[in-house]
């Protein structure tokens, strides 16, 4: 019906008209004035049933019904004030805590990424017959993009760092250097100028560059006329073609785009070679987008066919055994996914627990309000009437909930986003918005409807006669709603138990990766990175020079006790590995280790123990050094001081000259890898971290130290090692301390919902206690019988909680270091915890029944 | 006016005073107890026209579009809701009254002639 709504009041008066008027027309037919107005109410039949009928055909009456549930519910609810705030603030805790966890969620894993078509993005690796995967090789990546269908493009792109010079001071920003069609992969267009055009932009014509849309506002004031000028890269000029809109920063956050001399990206180490015709050096990531068309399963299909072919080609110079092609997001996402989900499955647990409670005060409630509920049904109510009007009463309870839910998770979103590790959330934006908000919405209804809806069967269940009978004090269905209540609290410590048993195994993997001995002495060191541009540092020589005389001038700063290099500073991103042969022992396919390049005192700076032999001198030849690893691995049974080692026919042999402990070079959580160190006078490399050991700390004396050598070249990443280190922790300090906090929220709720079913219990059964108190019992004996109430609940939900956890904490695998997903220590400290905890909570309501005065029950019973 | 028994006149089939009330308002706009005595009259006290069920039978038909209302003033001077038919309702009576008489039409064959 979509006419203008009449009122009733309108409805009456044409009523009222139209007796009238029929009185009238009778009058003048010669009826008497009361005969006439008698004969056209007959005729009319019952006005009131007539204006019934309109009102029921112009009020939808569930909705009139609706309204007055909600006015009757919020009447009751004001009465009850306390139990109307802890439900609500009960709920709060677990939707705001699930909503802010999954406005992260939503931003990271669901939203898709902000390119055209973004699930056709694919990056293609190669993989090794272990499973291992890795980037492809120069050569292989031009066999794919020359041989594959299944691609419309394929692009290949390596992450730098460019160092902008010609400025004062000379910058340096992340950036990538690509090749052409990396952008049409991408199918974003510039919002300025252009970007790279396959067909036009033929490498080596001219270096050409695409600036973030950041960067052009942050260094060029968004000059509009910034097209066609030259920014100087490493001192080399290259041409401004386009400036890409602001969203765009693939990959890592990337401020501009270079485009490659050659088919391939150019190799770091060796920038004026063209590493194409390589299959054995692996250095960059290939993207690809699928044709249009192609399933996933066809794409992988057809690389894989390639890589067989490839390797049946070259066989042993082709290190790759198959191909292995992913969803850009899902690379993306990668392990944080199961971290996220580990945590929305914890506070999931938590919110169920949050409702388990609420429903468990609904009872407890609904047994004092059985008398007002018979009367209801006394007058007239139906039994579903009845039970909507409660259920009403329990949504409203869950609407309060989650406005103020989303209010908590607004307020826990600026600290949760400034302290969750970047690298978790893979470059999403994290906001509240609708859809979070929809969320919430059909969170909220759902536990409404979840512990609303027990109590209230139970409510409309109970005998109206028997409650009214017994003058409100009816037992009738207590028994069963104390069952009920009992199996709630069961279930509530089953779930707290699981939390407990997550948050520990995790609490004890972070322990054990922080008692796992690192290989090194973060404290007291200071670390900063340079990368010495090919321009101005072309030969070995002229680099050495930069570093001694940098590592010269730092030695000299008061309070610096050593300072030395390293190529790769230990749990940072990116490695270098080279395969390994010792002279005179039999060669093996996979022995390879990860190449390090040192100066000589980078041992003593990093506090990196000499195990056996000598640390380098600065006079030293064709020697190496091994970590520990690497020494039980390639020369097991021998002395390997003396032994020679090379990598490969065209490098010379290099003897061992001492061995030194494993550090953790890659990640905290990682065992160590065999890894090898070669004195930086042997290969200086232009990327090197300098590390300093120095009371107090003062980057700003060493970078002047640094700039003194050389003004233009930009110092970045500075911080000591111990942040680092905590930085590589903190992905897992993150997982563990939202875990445990959410395991304290179950707790303190299960505490409160034990306590709330014993005190009950107690209060059910106070003439009971009284009459034994009276008979002589001990107080202490009524102590012991309430607590073994409280203690059967706990072992039968510790019990249901463990049976659980041994089948869900296998999804916490991943995440563990050090200890098994059914660890008995954690299993039997989180028992013995919520036990106690359980005792506790019923030892008030214990204390208060052993003090009943039994007199005075026994008088109200 | 009650010239006749009430009980001797024909109740209304369900349906046919929807019809009765847009074929009234063709003559003009017309309040409710003027639409009722109108069927009346016209049917020669044939049809009895229950006051009370005529007022949902408007509600209705005004739901629908075929008539619109707006309160005025009687002959003798009262405030009284007056109804008139909108365009859709004269399409509404003609194919509602052409249904009607192949109806009653075929309703006639089947019974057979008066005799």
């Amino acid at each position: 019906m979509f006419f203008r709504r009449r009122s009733q009041k309108d409805f009456n008066a044409e009523v009222e008209s139209h007796i009238a008027l029929e009185a009238e027309g009778l009058r003048s037919e010669g009826m008497s004035q009361a005969d006439a107005q008698a004969a056209a109410r007959r005729a009319f039949g019952n006005p009131l049933a007539a204006q019934e009928q309109f009102y029921d055909r112009t009020h939808t009456p569930w909705l009139d019904q609706l309204r007055q549930d909600l006015y009757y519910a919020v009447r009751t609810l004001r009465r009850s004030p306390a139990f109307a705030t802890a439900a609500v603030l009960t709920l709060a805790l677990g939707i705001g805590a699930n909503t802010a966890l999954f406005t992260i969620v939503d931003g990271v894993l669901l939203r898709p990424l902000p390119y055209p078509d973004p699930s056709t993005i694919v990056m293609l690796y190669n993989q090794q017959a272990d499973g291992e995967t890795g980037s492809p090789a120069p050569a292989d990546f031009l066999d794919y993009r020359a041989q594959a269908h299944t691609f419309e493009n394929l692009a290949a792109y390596r992450s730098t760092a460019l160092n902008i010079t010609g400025k004062d001071p000379s910058q340096r920003v992340i950036g990538a250097i690509v090749t052409p069609d990396f952008f049409a992969v991408m199918k974003v267009r510039a919002e300025l100028g252009r970007t790279f055009l396959s067909g036009r932009d033929r490498p080596r014509a001219g270096r050409l560059i695409v600036l973030s849309h950041s960067l052009w506002q942050r260094s060029y004031g968004g000059d509009a006329n910034i097209l066609g000028k030259a920014v100087d890269i490493d001192g080399e000029p290259h041409t401004v073609v386009g400036v890409m809109p602001r969203y765009f920063q693939f990959p890592d956050q990337s401020e501009a785009w270079t485009l490659s001399r050659y088919a391939v990206p150019e190799h770091a180490l060796r920038p004026q070679i063209d590493q194409s015709p390589l299959r054995n050096t692996h250095y960059f990531e290939v993207i690809g987008r699928l044709a249009p068309g192609v399933s996933l399963a066809q794409c992988r299909a057809e690389a894989n066919t390639i890589a067989r072919r490839l390797k049946q080609q070259f066989g042993k110079d082709e290190e790759a055994d198959s191909a292995a092609v992913i969803r850009l997001q899902d690379d993306l996402v990668g392990e944080t996914k199961t971290a996220l989900l580990i945590l929305l499955g914890a506070v999931t647990l938590l919110l169920l627990i949050a409702c388990v409670n609420v429903a468990n005060i609904l009872l407890a409630r609904g047994a004092s309000r059985q008398k007002e509920i018979a009367i209801r049904g006394a007058l007239g109510a139906g039994k579903a009437r009845i039970i909507r009007q409660l259920l009403t009463e329990s949504l409203l309870v869950a609407a309060g909930g989650g406005i103020l839910g989303v209010l908590f998770a607004y307020g826990a979103l600026a600290p949760l986003r400034s302290w969750i590790p970047r690298e978790m959330l893979a470059g999403a934006a994290v906001q509240l918005d609708l859809r979070v908000l929809a969320f919430t919405a059909i969170a909220s209804l759902s536990c409404g409807l979840f512990f609303g809806l027990f109590p209230a069967l139970q409510m409309a269940k109970s005998d109206l006669n028997g409650v009214l009978k017994e003058g409100g004090r009816g037992s009738t269905g207590d028994r069963s709603s104390q069952r009920t209540r009992s199996l709630l609290v069961v279930s509530e410590i089953a779930l707290a138990t699981v939390l407990w048993i997550g948050a520990g195994l995790l609490i004890r993997s972070f322990s054990r990766v922080l008692a796992a001995p690192e290989g090194f002495d973060p404290e007291h060191v200071l670390t900063l990175q340079t990368s010495l541009s090919q321009a101005r540092y072309p030969n070995a020589a002229k680099r050495a020079l930069f570093v001694n005389q940098s590592l010269d001038r730092i030695r000299a700063l008061p309070g610096v006790v050593s300072a030395g290099v390293i190529s790769r500073l230990p749990l940072n991103r990116g490695r270098s590995s080279r395969g390994l042969i010792v002279k005179g022992h039999p060669l093996s396919a996979n022995d390879a280790a990860d190449y390090l390049v040192v100066s000589p005192d980078y041992f003593t700076a990093m506090g990196v123990p000499l195990l056996r032999g000598r640390a380098f001198t600065d006079r030293d030849g064709a020697v190496l050094i091994l970590n520990e690893s690497a020494a039980r691995r390639f020369v097991p049974e021998e002395n390997p001081i003396g032994q020679f080692v090379h990598f490969d026919d065209n490098t010379p042999w290099l003897q061992v000259v001492g061995v030194v402990a494993d550090v953790r070079q890659h990640q905290l959580d990682q065992s160590s890898v065999p890894a090898v160190y070669v004195p930086y006078s042997q290969d200086s490399w232009p990327f090197m971290a300098f590390v300093v050991r120095m009371t107090p700390l003062e980057p700003g004396r060493v970078q002047a130290a640094i700039r003194l050598v050389d003004k233009d070249q930009p110092v970045y990443n500075v911080r000591p090692m111990q942040e680092v280190v905590s930085g590589a922790l903190s992905s897992r300090r993150f997982g563990m301390v939202l875990l445990g906090l959410f395991a304290l929220l179950a707790l303190a709720l299960a505490c409160v919902g034990i306590y709330g079913v014993i005190a009950y219990s107690v209060a059910q059964r106070a003439s009971e206690i009284g009459i034994r108190l009276a008979l002589g019992a001990e107080p202490k004996a009524v102590v012991t019988l309430i607590l073994a109430g409280g203690f059967r609940l706990a072992v039968a939900g510790v019990g249901l909680g463990l049976i659980l956890s041994i089948w869900l904490t296998r999804f916490l695998e991943n995440a563990l270091y050090g200890v098994q997903a059914t660890d008995a220590v954690t299993f039997a400290g989180s028992s013995i915890l919520l036990v106690a905890i359980a005792i506790l909570a019923s030892y008030l309501p214990a204390w208060r029944a052993s003090k009943l005065d039994p007199a005075n029950t026994l008088r109200a019973g | 006016m009650s010239t006749r028994e009430e009980k001797d006149r024909l109740s209304l089939l369900q349906g046919t005073l929807d019809l009765l009330i847009l074929r009234t308002l063709i003559f003009g706009r017309q309040h409710g107890q003027g639409i009722a005595r109108s069927i009346q009259q016209s049917s020669e006290d044939e049809l009895l026209v229950d006051h009370g069920a005529l007022y949902p039978a408007l509600q209705r038909l005004e739901a629908q579009n075929w008539i619109a209302a707006e309160w005025g003033v009687s002959e003798n001077n009262r405030k009284a809701r007056f109804y008139t038919l909108t365009k859709t309702g004269r399409k509404q009576l003609v194919n509602e009254t052409d249904r009607w008489r192949r109806l009653s039409t075929a309703m006639a064959r089947v019974l057979g002639t008066e005799t």
